[in-house]
């Protein structure tokens, strides 16, 4: 099943924005464009896992919305224009799990979020793709439902990549988020076990090299 | 304490640590000289007094006198050679054996002079009021007596003070110019420097609220761009993203262009003011609009009087274009715009106004400054900067005008250019 994220934010091209990178990454999305909008949505989203809240918004503003966030027990991450020290610490006193100024990187938000969803235990436990099954709490990869022995890293390399679907992700990017910052490799380590992946996965087409930037998973 | 404050403080003690020694200074230079004028013409009539006794006494007539002979003859010999303002003083007894001064002689041994036998060495006493100057010669003959001068100077201290006086007031006047001029200047400074402040302070806040503009953008065309070279997406949403840029990056110049107008006319150059029929002006301008309010389904009417204007006929034309502008924003489809043009009790007035969705209240106060809006989603989808209105009032300012705002919430909203 996919989380289902409110982004609730008054500019259509980001608010559009944001929707269309996470529809890719696999999350549903319900957008809401002021804050009677984003009250009527809670009403008809219960099941929402996450909500994405610029701050200031025509109507009820972000910070007045917590309220209402808190009674339906959601948890939401602030994105905003408003940079300043105080609206931070005021937006994290009033209860959101993280807050993101604009401009932002589209990767850092997928990381915050799939963090926060960890965090409150709201967080996919199975993973799919194709034939393929990966249950996060087990640490079980399945095909056709069969098991599939993958070594540590290569798990943690093929996690990263279903959790960005469709999201291209740089080899130096996935050097640090799967061996750390402190691994001393050099890119060829994650080519090689791209390759290992695709060889036990049979996953030629899905995981594509785009030139220049890295690699994704296709779905 | 203020900076102007401490900058005349500082100015006028200096002055006046500058002044005082000066005058005092030459107070007592020219008191000084007096006295000595003074010291000086005394002495003489003192030393020829000694002189005249000396040559007239003689001692082998004065030893074989009685006791009340020599009395007389000394009192006489006395009196025939110094004159008033004179005593003659016996050494031995310190009295006063002959007096002609004004005054009791008293404790004469205590007088001290520098030297004793110089008539023009001189002592100040003062008495009561008055100023004496002493003087002390001691004669030769006859031996053991000195002649003791006592002249008043009273007229002089007198004199001396009311130079002090003089000098005081001269330098209390010229102080109290100095400090006037000092004050204008300073505070003249000041001021000016409090209006540059003002300025850019001002400036920093326009480009404050600009970063946040243009934030917002920027946001969009970096996110879509990113989202372009890293996701797989669907022709349809590539092409969705790909309006997006296109659009915010319009958005971006249309701000940038607004913004460099702003800019320009913050610096006044490039003004050409003509005289210009205001009806030109208005047919020029609606040419200009017919077409949009078309496509909003917006009637505009104009109305106008013939008279001319000096002015600079693009600013003007500005001016009016971001007046409708602003009225086809708030008009919805089927409303309409009137722009008029004419003349009352003196007054140029261009007036725009529409049927529009109205200001409230709250907000006329605030519509003027640059970036604000009163319904950001709203003007953001009309397209709108934030800087309109701020360019309005800076144009109709350069003219000599003024922008007035009425509004119903609801009904619409009238703005009228008075010049």
């Amino acid at each position: 099943m996919k989380n289902k994220i409110l982004v609730i934010e008054d500019d259509r091209a980001i608010s559009e924005l944001l929707c269309m990178n996470l529809e890719a990454a696999g999350y549903e999305t319900v957008a809401a464009y002021d804050g009677e909008e984003a009250q009527r949505l809670l009403l008809w989203h219960e099941d929402a896992d996450l909500a994405v809240v610029d701050i200031m918004l025509p109507g009820k503003d972000g910070f007045a919305l917590m309220e209402d966030f808190k009674r339906r027990n959601l948890p939401v991450i602030y994105l905003t224009a408003k940079d300043d020290v105080a609206s931070k610490v005021k937006g994290l006193r009033l209860g959101a799990e993280d807050y993101m100024v604009k401009p932002f990187e589209m990767l850092e938000l997928l990381v915050r979020m799939e963090k926060v969803l960890e965090r409150t235990g709201r967080a996919r436990k199975i993973l799919t793709i194709r034939n393929i099954m990966v249950d996060v709490q087990s640490h079980q990869v399945l095909k056709d439902g069969i098991p599939v022995g993958l070594k540590p890293m290569e798990y943690d390399l093929f996690v990263l990549l279903l959790q960005n679907k469709n999201i291209a992700l740089g080899r130096e990017e996935l050097l640090k988020r799967v061996w750390g910052e402190d691994y001393l490799g050099e890119s060829r380590t994650v080519d090689v076990h791209i390759g290992q992946l695709r060889k036990k996965l049979e996953l030629y087409d899905e995981i594509k090299t785009i030139p220049k930037l890295g690699y994704r998973l296709e779905e | 304490m203020k900076l102007w404050k401490r900058t005349v403080l500082l100015m006028l003690v200096t002055l006046l640590c500058a002044l005082i020694p000066v005058g005092a200074l030459s107070v007592f230079v020219t008191g000084k000289r007096s006295l000595n004028n003074a010291a000086e013409t005394y002495g003489r009539q003192l030393e020829n007094g000694k002189a005249l006794l000396e040559q007239f006494w003689d001692n082998s007539k004065y030893e074989q006198m009685s006791e009340t002979g020599k009395k007389a003859y000394m009192g006489f010999q006395f009196q025939r050679c110094c004159g008033a303002g004179m005593a003659l003083i016996d050494k031995k007894s310190n009295a006063a054996i002959e007096n002609l001064t004004d005054y009791e002689v008293v404790g004469i041994e205590n007088l001290g002079l520098k030297n004793e036998n110089d008539p023009y060495a001189y002592k100040i006493q003062k008495l009561g009021k008055k100023y004496l100057l002493l003087q002390k010669v001691a004669l030769s003959k006859p031996e053991g007596y000195d002649v003791l001068s006592v002249r008043e100077v009273t007229e002089l201290f007198t004199e001396l003070r009311q130079t002090a006086v003089w000098f005081a007031g001269i330098y209390m006047a010229v102080f109290l110019i100095a400090g006037l001029f000092i004050y204008m200047m300073m505070k003249r400074t000041v001021e000016r420097m409090e209006k540059l402040q003002e300025v850019a302070e001002k400036q920093e806040l326009l480009m404050g609220a600009l970063s946040h503009e243009m934030r917002t953008p920027l946001t969009s065309i970096i996110g879509y761009s990113d989202t372009l070279r890293h996701v797989k997406l669907k022709d349809e949403q590539k092409d969705r993203a790909l309006e997006h840029i296109n659009r915010e990056g319009k958005r971006l110049e249309a701000l940038s262009g607004k913004m460099l107008q702003l800019l320009g006319l913050y610096q006044n150059h490039t003004i050409q003011m003509e005289m210009t029929p205001a009806g030109d002006l208005l047919n020029h301008v609606i040419d200009m609009e017919k077409e949009q309010a078309e496509k909003k389904k917006v009637q505009l009417k104009m109305e106008y009087e013939a008279f001319s204007m000096k002015m600079d006929p693009a600013l003007m034309e500005s001016l009016l274009v971001n007046l409708i502008d602003n009225a086809l924003k708030a008009t919805d489809a089927g409303g309409s715009i009137l722009v008029k043009a004419y003349e009352t009790s003196g007054k140029k007035i261009f007036e725009v106004s529409d049927t529009g969705i109205g200001i409230p209240k709250e907000e006329l106060g605030k519509i003027t400054d640059a970036f604000y809006m009163v319904d950001k989603s709203r003007s953001r989808k009309e397209g709108g900067s934030g800087l309109g209105l701020a360019l309005c009032v800076k144009v109709a300012e350069i003219h000599g005008g003024k922008l007035k705002i009425e509004s119903q919430p609801g009904e619409g909203t009238t703005v009228r250019v008075v010049f």
